[in-house]
């Protein structure tokens, strides 16, 4: 009988250090990496390269403020060819934006991938040189009276709302590639004299007939791990 | 009839009876200032005419004008809906 005691006490005794064990390990340490995150748009570098009416760049910047969100900047300048229709229009001009994005993908721990949505207040300054028009007529009866005026619009700025969407991918330690698309709208614009802005840097082609525009951008980001942050994740078992 | 955009004359010979053996042809002389109007992206600029004017050129005998007067109604020409010019024979 005694032994059958002694035998039960030490099986309980080893079922609380497999308990106590067990209760350790479920909870996980890992770390969350905080850092600055830098990024150019391949796109814009894809249509100067290969685009003869565009040239320019952005580069921009993310900080991470939480688990979720981020600080967002980005800097950039156009210099954009419109030539459509009976118009040719030079637009040369900088723009910078500034928001940020909520990343709501729920990452596998030690991932840091992002399916977010952003905002952006943005700001340009540019000018416009209307190198060539040609006259509107209703008939064809003399020939296309085609002037080449050269007149310039200077000093002129534009400021935005931008909404967007997009996502990150991790592909190597600390590069990622990414996609956005952007909805913005204007909320004011330089008046020009018998003219109009067709094309703003940063916010790309206007439209006559309302104040919204659209954008799109494929990113390649670099991540400076400036500091991790050590999370714990209890586990069910 | 359409005015030249790119100048501030636009001369017309018109001629009467022109498939026959008599044409008679008669000169007038359309003159006016311009202006550029921007409408928007796709159409870009038209042109507007201003102090608008005609003149038909007297000829000498024997030659006999087949216009007998023109009147301006408008002086400003800024789309093709209303009547702008009379021309009497």
């Amino acid at each position: 009988m005694k032994k059958l005691y002694i035998y039960i006490f030490s099986i309980s005794v080893f079922c609380l250090f497999v308990s106590q064990a067990n209760a350790q390990q479920d909870t996980i340490y890992y770390k969350q990496r905080y850092g600055l995150m830098v990024n150019t748009d391949l796109i814009k570098l894809g249509r100067t390269a290969f685009e003869e009416n565009y040239n320019g760049f952005e580069v921009g910047a993310d900080f991470r403020l939480t688990e979720n969100i981020w600080l967002s900047g980005e800097l950039g300048a156009d210099d954009y060819l419109f030539d459509e229709g009976n118009l040719m229009v030079n637009t040369t001009g900088a723009y910078f934006k500034a928001g940020g994005i909520y990343n709501f993908h729920t990452n596998w721990i030690g991932m840091d991938n992002f399916l977010f949505g952003g905002v952006r207040a943005g700001f340009a300054t540019f000018s416009h040189t209307l190198e060539e028009f040609t006259v509107t007529v209703r008939d064809g009866f003399f020939p296309p009276d085609i002037r080449t005026p050269g007149t310039s619009f200077n000093n002129l700025n534009a400021t935005w709302i931008e909404f967007m969407a997009g996502a990150r991918a991790e592909v190597f330690k600390n590069f990622y590639l990414g996609l956005n698309i952007q909805l913005k709208f204007i909320t004011t614009q330089s008046e020009l004299n018998n003219f109009d802005n067709l094309f703003v840097p940063g916010y790309n082609i206007t439209n006559d007939t309302s104040s919204f525009g659209f954008g799109f951008g494929y990113t390649i980001h670099y991540l400076f791990p400036l500091y991790s942050k050590t999370l714990k994740q209890a586990v069910d078992n | 009839m359409p005015l030249r955009t790119s100048a501030n004359q636009t001369n017309y010979f018109l001629t009467q009876f022109a498939t026959s053996e008599a044409p008679n042809t008669d000169e007038l002389r359309l003159n006016y200032a311009r202006r550029n109007v921007y409408m928007n992206r796709a159409c870009g600029y038209k042109v507007e005419f201003l102090d608008f004017q005609a003149r038909r050129v007297v000829e000498e005998a024997p030659n006999v004008n087949w216009i007998r007067s023109v009147s301006v109604q408008e002086t400003v020409i800024e789309d093709e809906e209303v009547v702008h010019l009379h021309i009497f024979h």
